[in-house]
């Protein structure tokens, strides 16, 4: 062992083995994973060998389990799903509705209760066969049927039979009624205003009946989604990536994109590393990660208001937030404007009420909820803790964490020790629908700009029970009903900011926290990108491709 | 040998049923429903009851259970909740990547760790030896979670050719393999070490190198045959680490293997997915230290009768 | 392999560890391990005396902020000290290690020596579910548990507890099977001695020896397996500190903050270590076998 250089050469030669078996080790692996490789490069040369072809590269996080808007109700299922499958009408980037498979907006009884539709002539479904009233009417029943396992039914059962197709009595909807291929009418329970902008929604996608009865369970499911939309899938693999194709024949005139990729991303650090790599033209950008990319990227950056409140949402059943007067102290120990320029990076609106400033009905006298950390103990004080009170049983989800330990921070310099728990989407939806969750955080979106769904579908007393609220107050449900069936929007709007008032301030059932902002990036040369309330409306895009050129060269 | 052979195998079969057992008890006590989530908090009860009929929620947990494990033998693991798929299918997709993960990993570490404990043993004493085995006891140390981020960060965005996420192109290979092997280069080198030294104190050696015969091939021939046994004992009690240090990898460079086809239905209560992946570890452990036993009973009989022995 | 050494002598006088002691004095790496064991134990009892601010106070005009004079590790995305938190992470860490090998020793000491004691069919069954147990990876059944219990330190005690105690109970399993040849419990069961008698009286202090090394050797395993479930979000519950939490938490910030994932890392890796080495050296210290 002394005489180290006649060990040292066997040495390096057994290095060098060793080396070598690693690169063995390494090399099949390396085949396997060629072939995914090459089974994108067709797509991908295609691409580049047709210069002036226009392919635009989405970059999203994966969207979950289905693209069926009638099952999935995220914002990322429906980017995909508006650009195959169409609703009769839709919201343009601006929030205001257009009409889309028919031929103008329905017309309504008088009562409220009956909508007259015209369907447009000679739409085709990507897959040959028109779209007649016979597919709207399986679409609605579908809905309904209990097998489909629809989370989508709550915003149509007000049409007449619903009901009974939820309980299984009845298998047809008594509330459809169809004239001929054209021309439909559906009949309402009651008079319900908000009932035409439902039909706007991804939720009211029109499916062509012999397909989705042929595709069965699986329809949604990777590629199997058929519509009559601006574009339709060539490949879906929800892992990895989605490609879309141009429908020629598409009822809306000529579609500007030769291609659209959308490549999903569930971490997203890689997927901006990839937008700065050009890998993708644009992908949104989540609030937490703003701040990194503010100062390189601003002027790639878009940032626009979706309609929700993020609110702190807490059990009114429970104590001690039974009290309005502990709820009131909540309210003040929290610094929304820090909150929103820290915990955000500014991305975001500090809250003044409850109703997001888009929504008619929304108080825009109203000043930042105060912060008065002393008031707040005074308050508990009043309330019966002088000495703190503690918040138990509180449970959020993953990505409200870092939200809920910055609030958790506030309650503290109030004397108010507020416990919770990071659970999963299961636990918390179960503990939620049973009503007895104590406190969470939650972004309640609007679909489209009106108090109806914002408000009603969560405090209503009603609906609060599965909220986890349990808000009762019969002055707010009386303002709700009233608002609900009347058709003045004008008178509308200022009943829901009545109620509102009775909400947010004198109740303080809820403690809002900020309206958020959500922001993409985007390549220069990508044109006319727009996000209609978190869903991207890829149907407007278009590349520049001479500024592509540029931009890349 | 047979009936060692036998009884072992009836062994492995009971452990693997008493996992799916477990298992499937752990899962039906959980907290959170699948359907809950799956239908939101508008749902009606006749849909609620609809849905778990059609994804036989309804049947008794016993008549679940039997069914699955039947499922087993026929190849047939059952359907996703969610993703409405064959969970065969799921596991599959995931397996390979696991495995990729895991397998790549692991021979790295085996060459690496190999040949530091040579050259480990050869200079010991040395700076280089003390150097090596420092850095051996921080790689078993180091959380390989912590690892990774690092790797990540000092690494993957430094230099944008190497991809921090995903297994696709060989590079990106790179990242999730050192920071998943590390832990097992360290302790292979430290065994290799420890064996080539024992064997090179030993006389036969020092008559071989006045012989004049190569003595590091004599070394390294015997070293293996010495070693074998500690080997094969690391390698078995290395796979159930590595499936879990998988997991971790798997989750902070976002591979979508097993680790996080786990993790993510859980999350939903996508209970035949959990199971199946859970079942899918389960047998890979076992087999490999069904192995592993087997292989001991050849290299060395006396193990089989000492049985008793601790 | 020579396992068919003549049987090491009654361990029950105190000479056998006070050479024991005397044999781990030597040995410096075992020394400095257990000086740097020591300083972990005084840093989690005085964490609010030494850490220089409170852990849980967030400034969030100073999020992420840079190592500086201040803020010697920086601070986190909600203006904490990450050094305070890196001291106050101490206890949690070193607790989950000792009360969760203390449960799995309890456990593991009961169901080994029921195994080796009594043999048979009791062993056959305690053999078989120690099989069941380590045949799944630890962290696999450590998350399945803090899924079903929800997050908290007493359920990652239990976790873990519950899940380690298989390694214990297959080296007590051991010891005593050897030890039940021995003539003094031999004798003991012919005068009529009863079974607790015998576990407690003689069984117990003989291994003794074992479950030091085995507590030792789980404590630094069992602040890796805290750190993943940490790390998987499975642990303590905001806004109490832990290492591996906090490394979970840095990685929305990786691109700026390095030293946010950095130092708590550090701190595992030291812990570790120290934990690993001392066991090293007191395994050399108690073994007889290898006491020569």
């Amino acid at each position: 062992m002394k005489k180290k250089r006649n060990f040292f050469r066997p040495a390096a030669a057994a290095l060098a083995l060793t080396l070598l078996l690693a690169g063995c080790g390494g090399s099949p692996d390396a085949d396997g994973s060629k072939a995914p490789d090459d089974a994108n490069n067709p797509g991908e040369s295609s691409a580049v060998s047709a210069e002036s072809r226009k392919v635009f590269r989405f970059g999203q996080a994966p969207y979950g389990d289905t693209l069926d808007m009638q099952i999935s109700t995220g914002s990322l299922s429906a980017s995909i799903a508006d650009e195959i499958t169409e609703s009769l009408l839709r919201f343009d980037d601006d929030n205001n509705e257009e009409v889309v498979l028919l031929t103008d907006f329905p017309t309504v009884s008088e009562d409220g209760t009956v909508y007259s539709f015209e369907l447009k002539q000679g739409v085709k479904f990507t897959n040959g066969t028109e779209l007649t009233s016979k597919d709207v009417k399986f679409t609605f029943e579908r809905m309904f049927t209990p097998a489909t396992g629809a989370k989508s039914f709550s915003y149509f059962s007000m049409i007449k039979g619903a009901k009974e197709m939820l309980d299984g009595s009845a298998t047809e909807l008594a509330g459809f009624e169809i004239q001929d291929d054209y021309h439909f009418t559906i009949t309402l329970e009651y008079a319900f205003a908000p009932f035409v902008k439902n039909l706007g929604t991804s939720y009211a996608d029109i499916f062509p009946m012999d397909a989705c009865t042929e595709a069965g369970d699986l329809w949604g499911i990777d590629d199997n989604l058929i519509g009559t939309g601006p574009y339709k899938f060539q490949s879906n693999d929800p892992n990895t990536e989605a490609v879309l194709v141009k429908n020629e024949d598409y009822h809306g005139g000529e579609v500007k994109l030769d291609e659209i990729h959308v490549v999903y991303y569930s971490d997203t650090t890689t997927k901006l590393l990839a937008y700065e790599n050009g890998d993708i033209d644009a992908c949104d950008l989540i609030s937490t990660q703003l701040g990194q990319y503010k100062d390189n990227y601003g002027d790639q950056i878009t940032a626009y208001h979706p309609l929700g409140t993020c609110f702190f949402s807490l059990n009114l059943d429970v104590a001690p937030m039974d009290d309005p007067k502990v709820r009131q102290a909540v309210s003040l120990a929290i610094n929304r404007e820090e909150l929103v320029e820290y915990v955000l990076d500014g991305a975001g609106i500090p809250a003044t009420t409850y109703l997001n400033p888009s929504i008619p009905g929304h108080d825009d006298s109203l000043p930042v909820y105060e912060y008065n950390v002393e008031k707040a103990k005074q308050l508990l004080a009043e309330a019966g803790y002088p000495d703190g009170v503690t918040i138990e049983g509180g449970k959020v989800r993953q990505q409200e964490e870092t939200l809920a330990t910055a609030v958790q921070g506030y309650l503290a310099e109030a004397g108010i020790n507020f416990v919770f728990d990071v659970v999963d989407a299961a636990t918390w939806s179960s503990e939620r629908t049973s009503g007895k969750l104590a406190a969470t955080f939650i972004t309640w979106n609007a679909l489209y700009a009106d108090a109806d769904f914002q408000v009603y579908n969560y405090f209503y007393s009603a609906n609060s029970g599965p909220q986890s609220v349990n808000y009762s107050n019969p002055e707010f449900d009386k303002l709700m009903d009233d608002a609900r069936s009347d058709t003045d929007e004008a008178h509308r709007a200022e009943l829901y900011k009545q109620a509102d008032q009775i909400l947010s301030h004198e109740d303080m059932a809820c403690i809002p926290l900020y309206y958020p902002q959500s922001q993409f990036l985007a390549k220069p040369y990508v044109k006319d990108m727009k996000v209609g309330n978190l869903i991207y409306h890829l149907w407007n895009i278009d590349i520049d491709l001479d500024a592509q050129a540029a931009f890349n060269g | 040998m047979k009936q060692y052979l036998v009884k072992r195998v009836l062994l492995a079969l009971g452990i693997l049923f008493s996992i799916s057992l477990i298992t499937f008890f752990i899962l039906n006590i959980l907290p959170g429903d699948a359907v809950a989530l799956m239908l939101g908090d508008t749902a009606d009860p006749n849909t609620i009851e609809t849905v778990r009929h059609n994804l036989g929620m309804d049947k008794p947990l016993p008549q679940q259970y039997i069914e699955w494990i039947a499922g087993v033998f026929t190849g047939d693991l059952g359907t996703s909740y969610f993703q409405r798929k064959p969970v065969l299918d799921l596991l599959a997709t995931a397996f390979a990547y696991t495995a990729k993960l895991a397998v790549v990993s692991y021979l790295i570490a085996l060459a690496v760790g190999l040949a530091a404990g040579i050259v480990s043993a050869l200079n010991r004493g040395a700076i280089l030896d003390k150097g090596l085995m420092t850095l051996t006891v921080v790689g078993i140390s180091a959380p390989s979670f912590w690892v990774a981020i690092l790797l990540q960060i000092f690494i993957g965005l430094r230099f944008k050719a190497i991809p921090i996420s995903d297994l696709d192109s060989p590079v990106s290979y790179l990242l999730p393999c050192i920071s998943l092997g590390l832990r097992y280069a360290a302790s292979i080198a430290r065994i290799t070490r420890t064996s080539m030294l024992e064997v090179m104190g030993q006389d036969f050696i020092r008559t071989a190198r006045a012989k004049g015969l190569s003595p590091l091939r004599t070394v390294l021939v015997h070293m293996f045959r010495n070693a074998l046994v500690p080997i094969i004992t690391v390698i078995g009690a290395d796979i159930g680490t590595l499936f879990a240090g998988s997991m971790l990898t798997e989750s902070v460079f976002n591979i979508k293997g097993v680790g996080k086809l786990l993790v993510d239905n859980i999350t939903k209560r996508d209970i035949p997915v959990v199971q199946s992946c859970v079942f899918c570890i389960a047998i890979i452990c076992v087999v490999v230290y069904l192995i592993v036993d087997l292989l001991y009973a050849v290299v060395d009989p006396n193990i089989r009768l000492g049985g008793e022995e601790a | 392999m020579k396992r068919k050494k003549e049987p090491s002598p009654v361990l029950t006088y105190r000479g056998y560890y006070q050479e024991s002691w005397d044999l781990l004095r030597k040995d410096p790496l075992a020394m400095i391990s257990l000086v740097i064991v020591a300083l972990f134990v005084l840093i989690a009892i005085f964490a609010p005396f030494i850490a220089p601010y409170d852990p849980d106070k967030q400034v969030l005009s100073q999020k992420l902020m840079a190592p500086c004079a201040e803020h010697w590790f920086g601070c986190d995305e909600h203006g904490r000290d990450i050094l305070s938190r890196c001291i106050y992470g101490c206890r949690v860490s070193l607790s989950v290690g000792l009360v969760s090998q203390l449960i799995a020793t309890v456990i593991g000491y009961f169901m080994g020596v029921c195994a080796g004691y009594f043999g048979g069919k009791v062993d056959a069954a305690i053999s078989f579910l120690i099989q069941v147990f380590s045949s799944l990876p630890d962290l696999l059944l450590a998350m399945a548990l803090m899924f079903a219990l929800g997050s908290g330190l007493v359920n990652l005690y239990i976790s873990l507890g519950v899940l380690a105690w298989s390694r214990t109970a297959r080296l007590i399993r051991g010891t005593v099977l050897q030890l039940k040849e021995k003539e003094y419990v031999k004798s003991c069961r012919v005068d009529g001695g009863g079974n607790l008698r015998i576990i407690l009286r003689h069984l117990l202090p003989n291994c003794i020896p074992t479950l030091i090394i085995t507590i030792t050797m789980g404590i630094p395993s069992a602040i890796l397996s805290e750190a993943s479930l940490s790390f998987l979000g499975l642990g303590v519950r905001s806004p109490m500190a832990s290492w591996g939490a906090m490394i979970s938490a840095s990685r929305d910030s990786i691109r700026t903050s390095w030293f946010y994932s950095f130092f708590p890392g550090l701190c595992i890796i030291l812990a570790v270590i120290a934990f690993n080495t001392l066991g090293d050296g007191l395994r050399d210290a108690l073994d007889p076998k290898l006491r020569k």
